[in-house]
């Protein structure tokens, strides 16, 4: 019999490797178009729907406690009156090289087959090292089991498990869709995927189209062609975290030509 | 020790040995039972329904009530529970989009809060009754009623009744005398219809092609999540930014910085209520830089020729050179002017709606994509909208009530003591009409002067239909169909009023023969059916197919031709631009803007806690309301964020914390509404202050509409702080180039 | 004089005793508990006896188990689904007396779930149907029980096991059965 030790560090030799998911199946990914953002939030609440992020009260609010794998993050820029506002979509970015699998110490999020920075819940022991490491601040912690007032609870997602306190979370890029959506080309004849037949929830109900879904691997896919584009950029590139989402600057026209 | 001894004591031992086994044994069972996993249990129906499968979803179509848009949704339902609400693809009005309020309306359904049963007031507490003891009742009132006179002494006022449940509430009101039926919403946009009306003779909010145009200049309107079909409208803006054609310029002008402004290229700060000079001297400028030659052209010239770019720096606080500027990209576009928010709601609203109308006919964008379409009128649904005030008829009634004159209101999901200003008197006209129903999904502050509180279904729970008022472009309606079995004790109004009209019988009875509601439904889509889609095989495959898609429509219907030429007279008899205020500058130094809240709209849906959880787009705050202020203002005031400042208006005051903002006019504060609900539900009662409350009972002379955004205020620091949570860490983004890539370029 | 570990536990021997005593009776109660009253035969509102109908009557799994193939539930079959055969039957029984009773009040029948799996698990019935498992090879010899008890562990590693020995694929992934 083989050694589980030895077999567990292996596996943390193979699937940390840079590039892993290239091999794989599928290389799940984003593209987030800021031009079209107008920072409205449909996909927050779309993501609480889809996800059973719980009702945390004002209180866990007040102490930085809220439940959003999706957040809507806006910044200001110059004063009145040519002042702006920018607003960008943060979520878990699904690095290739993830700052948050390397220091977890029972493998609870690791990358899988699909490029998907995955969070086992059954598996978290809750030390927070992941979101202490996640320079994305996007990890969410469970500080205490969350109870739906009743009959809320009716509207729970079957497809998504129930977080409890002491565990960690965060955006899965909807897993249980891709699930889905894959168990569904499976029956009909094992056919392949199409692209823009993944929709995460954020991505469905976005109102502007401003995020776009697909597969990295593809090369034809709708974010492939997008990621080539002039404005493509990741976020804190520079710390080496290879992240699965590109964002597409805002356009700031030239202000000469008008008024 | 002797032996005897050493055997009495074993004995003793022994039994006390035994005990301690005996307990033993009793504690490792309650462990090991405790330690199992709770029994779960599986219950299967007694008779599944047809479409039922457990572990498989069930998707159906129907229309989302979060405003008065009604884009078609698409709900997700497994083992009978609704689990999802998304953007119904194939429908023209959200095309698969579907904005925070409307993912939200699943908790309209699970609301805690939500009435269980009809209730009475007995003794002046509300009780629990029966449906058939609440019939008969009414039925005994609305017979005294009417056995004294058939007349107007009786009074729907609706929040949200568009399409044939409006049909039937006035076929209702018909039959009893009256046409007293008022659709009251704060956001409803009468200045915009009936500048349209007067300047096209046309009965239909025109089509905004925003997708397509190369410059839109927008006077206050929140196209983005406030101003009539708001998802269908940000996919518009979305197409316009990153489209297939060339990105177009967005300019925004408005006294404070709203989610649309945010996203606009220019935000242009005015003074609040200058949009209608503004646009005046636009359209002057463009006669005189001879944009427009048709053979109407001096007509214009004349009607235009006191707001002369000069002339308007005064009232709107832009630079001459500014407006000459703004007239010359307009023309150069060629651009599409909208207006809302503030700016429609002023005393001036109509004629700068008017003006903004001019502006486009000026321009040629009528009938030209990119521009203004002609649309299809609503296949059905209200029509007054587009003649008749919603305030003018609130107003109405309540000098009914005060001359005695009205026996009996319905409140229909409609909570007017919130959302019309006090200074109105409703609440005492109200306390006077003898018969007063509720209907509502919860109690509200408009239930309490109600005799009768009557529960009505989440709309996921009823049958409905709309044509859409603002229009995708073509003739299109849209069918709701419940996706859950009811909950609770509840009926729909459009069951309610047709089982009151049975209970009293008669002509009334024969007036209303439907046996419910969808029995009406299918009644009306018949002459649909018949009129307009009779290639289909008979009414019931018509039906369905409507049900299944949710949604049908003649894109390729011609909608005749449409009016390009605006009416002479449509700038005649309106007042002058300077906008009016109640309130003296010296005494309330500052304009009160309110402005619907981009997260609650006008706080129908303030009661879903997703939406109480949903920070807000721009300030970030979560769970209270607050008031925004410059930094100048602050200042002067000596206040900080979160410091509690007491806001008077000549109609009344309230409390609420300070936003310090860095985009807003410095004579302007600016507060959302939706929140400051006394009494709805636990999630919404007692958060923040409402601004209605002190908003004047003013109107837009010309158009007899409510101006909302014509109060000045002043304000008087409390020395209270109410530490508010908000989600935004640091607010400047300090070189971290989160917002673009690293050498700044942008394509 | 020789210092021992007995005898420096003399004093404290009849504590010992009766600490002991308790232990054993702790473990003796706490399997005994288990084996009487073993929560994988639990007893179900109607004796149904699966022996009856799977073994002697012979009827296919999926005629009553009617979603198996299609949902990630089997499905247990309705109320009705139960009288359309028994109504036109002789038998009678109090067990069949209790079957009508339900389906008088148009109640349903509270089955006590026997293969429980926790909620962070997603197990599509489907895809182990599709892909030919024999539905003994987890649920047992369901046609010989009279009253249905779960034989397998539904354990992780027995999940696993399985998956490694059929080479299923990515069935080693946490997220493949972690939702």
């Amino acid at each position: 019999m083989e050694n589980p030790h030895k077999s567990l560090k292996a596996k943390w030799e193979e699937n940390r490797r840079p590039g892993y998911y290239q091999e794989y199946e599928n290389h799940w990914g984003m593209v987030i178009d800021l031009d079209r953002c107008t920072g409205c939030g449909a996909c927050v609440t779309a993501c609480q729907a889809e996800n059973n992020l719980p009702i945390v009260g004002e209180e866990n609010f007040r102490e930085g406690r809220e439940m959003k794998w999706l957040r809507i993050e806006r910044y200001w820029e110059g004063e009145y009156p040519d002042v702006k506002l920018r607003f960008i979509p943060m979520l878990c970015q699904h690095c290739d090289q993830a700052p948050c699998e390397t220091v977890c110490p029972v493998y609870a999020t690791y990358h899988n087959q699909d490029g998907l920075n995955i969070q086992t819940y059954n598996r978290c022991i809750g030390t927070r090292s992941c979101a202490v490491y996640c320079p994305y601040e996007v990890r969410y912690f469970n500080w205490e089991t969350h109870v739906w007032d009743e009959p809320l609870e009716q509207q729970l997602n079957p497809d998504v498990t129930v977080r409890e306190k002491g565990v960690m979370e965060k955006c899965t890029f909807c897993v249980q869709r891709i699930r889905k959506v894959k168990d569904r080309a499976r029956d009909e004849d094992n056919r392949p995927l199409l692209d823009g037949e993944v929709q995460p929830a954020c991505v469905q109900s976005c109102p502007t189209e401003a995020l776009t879904f697909g597969d990295f691997n593809d090369p034809e896919s709708a974010v492939s062609k997008k990621k080539h584009n002039d404005r493509a950029y990741k976020v804190l590139e520079d710390l080496n975290t290879s992240p699965s989402i590109v964002y597409l600057s805002r356009v700031e026209p030239e202000d000469e030509s008008h008024g | 020790m002797s032996e005897d001894s050493i055997n009495r004591v074993k004995r003793r031992d022994f039994l006390k040995l035994v005990g301690a086994g005996s307990v033993g044994v009793g504690a490792g069972a309650v462990v090991s039972q405790v330690s199992r996993n709770p029994t779960e249990l599986l219950i299967p129906y007694p008779v599944p329904p047809e479409e039922y499968m457990p572990g498989v979803d069930t998707w159906y179509n129907t229309l989302c009530q979060g405003c008065s848009a009604r884009c078609g949704v698409s709900v997700r339902v497994r083992e009978g529970r609704v689990k999802k609400i998304e953007g119904n693809p194939s429908h023209p009005v959200s095309r698969g989009g579907l904005c925070a309020r409307g993912q939200a309306g699943v908790h309209t359904l699970y609301h805690p809060d939500r009435l269980t049963g009809p209730m009475k007031r007995l003794d002046g507490k509300l009780t629990q009754v029966s449906w058939d003891l609440v019939l008969s009742h009414l039925a005994h009132e609305f017979r005294q009623v009417l056995a004294t006179e058939r007349g107007p002494g009786v009074a729907i006022v609706t929040g949200s009744a568009r399409g044939h449940l409006h049909q039937l509430m006035q076929e209702f009101l018909r039959t009893l005398g009256s046409s007293r039926l008022i659709t009251y919403r704060i956001d409803a946009q009468h200045n915009l219809h009936a500048a349209n009306l007067r300047s096209f003779g046309a009965r239909a909010t025109p089509y905004y092609d925003i997708a397509n145009t190369p410059y839109l200049l927008s006077f206050g309107a929140d196209f983005l999540t406030g101003w009539l079909s708001p998802v269908h409208y940000s996919q518009a803006f979305g197409d316009m930014r990153q489209g297939d054609g060339p990105r177009g310029y967005f300019v925004q002008v408005e006294p404070r910085m709203s989610l649309a402004a945010a996203n606009a290229d220019r935000w242009l700060a005015t003074r609040p209520g200058s949009e209608a000079w503004l646009a005046l001297a636009i359209c002057h400028q463009l006669l005189e830089d001879g944009v427009y030659d048709g053979p109407d052209r001096n007509q214009w010239v004349e009607r235009v020729a006191d707001y002369s770019p000069a002339r308007a720096v005064e009232p709107t606080g832009l630079g001459a050179d500014q407006i000459v500027q703004l007239a010359h990209d307009f023309a150069a576009g060629p651009g599409l002017a909208i207006i809302g928010g503030g700016a429609l709601h002023g005393t001036n609203g109509l004629l700068a709606a008017t003006a903004v109308n001019l502006m486009n006919y000026l321009v040629g964008s009528f009938d030209r994509p990119g521009g203004v379409l002609a649309n299809s009128p609503p296949l059905f649904g209200p029509e007054a909208a587009y003649s008749e005030s919603p305030y003018a008829g609130l107003r109405e009634i309540v000098e009914a009530a005060r001359q005695g004159r009205l026996e009996a209101v319905i409140l229909h999901d409609v909570n007017p003591l919130y959302s019309a200003p006090p200074e109105l008197g409703l609440r005492e006209a109200l306390e006077s009409v003898p018969l007063v129903i509720s209907m509502s999904e919860l109690l509200d502050e408009s239930s309490e002067v109600a005799r009768f509180v009557l529960p009505l279904d989440s709309y996921l729970e009823a049958w409905g239909d709309d044509s859409p008022e603002s229009g995708v472009g073509f003739p299109t309606a849209s069918l709701a169909q419940p996706v859950a079995r009811r909950i609770h004790n509840t009926k729909s109004a459009g069951d309610f009023l047709i089982e009151l009209a049975h209970r009293l019988g008669d002509d009334i009875e024969e007036a209303l023969p439907w046996r419910d509601f969808q029995d009406f439904l299918k009644a009306r889509w018949d002459e649909i059916y018949r009129t307009r889609a009779g290639s289909l095989e008979g009414f019931d495959a018509f039906w369905t197919a409507t049900l299944q898609a949710g949604v049908w429509g003649e894109r390729s219907a011609a909608l005749g031709a449409p009016n390009t030429v605006m009416i002479p007279a449509a700038l005649d008899d309106l007042g002058h631009p300077d906008p009016q205020f109640s309130g003296r500058r010296a005494e309330y130094p500052y304009t009160l803007h309110p402005y619907l809240s981009p997260v609650f709209h006008d706080g129908r849906w303030a009661h879903l806690p997703w939406l109480q959880e949903l920070p807000d787009p721009i300030s970030g705050v979560v769970y209270t309301n607050w008031i925004e202020i410059h930094p100048q203002t602050a200042e002067l005031l000596g206040v900080r964020t979160r410091d509690v400042v007491e806001i008077s208006s000549p109609a009344g005051s309230i409390k609420l914390p300070v936003l310090v903002y860095p985009a807003i006019h410095p004579d302007v504060v600016a507060i959302p509404m939706g929140q400051g609900h006394h009494r709805y539900g636990r999630y919404a009662s007692g958060r923040g202050a409402n601004p209605i409350e002190i908003i004047a009972s003013r109107i837009d002379e010309d158009s007899g509409d409510l101006a909302w955004a014509a109060t000045r205020v002043q304000l008087k620091p409390t020395g209270e702080r109410i530490d508010f949570v908000t989600t935004s860490g640091n607010p400047r983004p300090l070189g971290r180039q989160i917002l673009g890539p690293a050498d700044g370029g942008h394509g | 004089m020789t210092i021992s570990i007995r005898s420096a536990l003399e004093p404290a021997k009849r504590a010992l005793q009766f600490i002991g005593a308790l232990l054993l009776g702790a473990i003796l109660g706490f399997y005994g508990h288990g084996w009487l009253f073993p929560d994988t035969t639990p007893v179900q509102p109607i004796e149904f006896s699966h022996k009856v109908h799977a073994g002697d009557n012979q009827i296919p799994c999926q005629y009553c188990h009617i979603y198996a193939r299609r949902s990630t539930s089997a499905g247990v079959p309705s109320v009705n689904k139960c009288i359309n055969c028994h109504k036109s039957m002789e038998t009678t029984s109090a067990e069949l007396d209790k079957l009508f009773a339900y389906w008088r009040e148009r109640e349903p029948i509270p089955w006590i779930k026997v293969h429980d799996l926790p909620d962070f698990v997603y197990f599509p019935h489907k895809r182990h149907v599709a892909a030919e498992v024999d539905c003994a090879e987890c649920h047992g010899d369901v046609a010989g029980m009279a009253r249905v008890s779960r034989v397998a562990p539904l354990q992780m590693g027995w999940c696993r096991d399985c998956h490694k020995k059929n080479h299923v694929n990515n069935g080693q992934q946490c997220s493949t059965c972690h939702k």
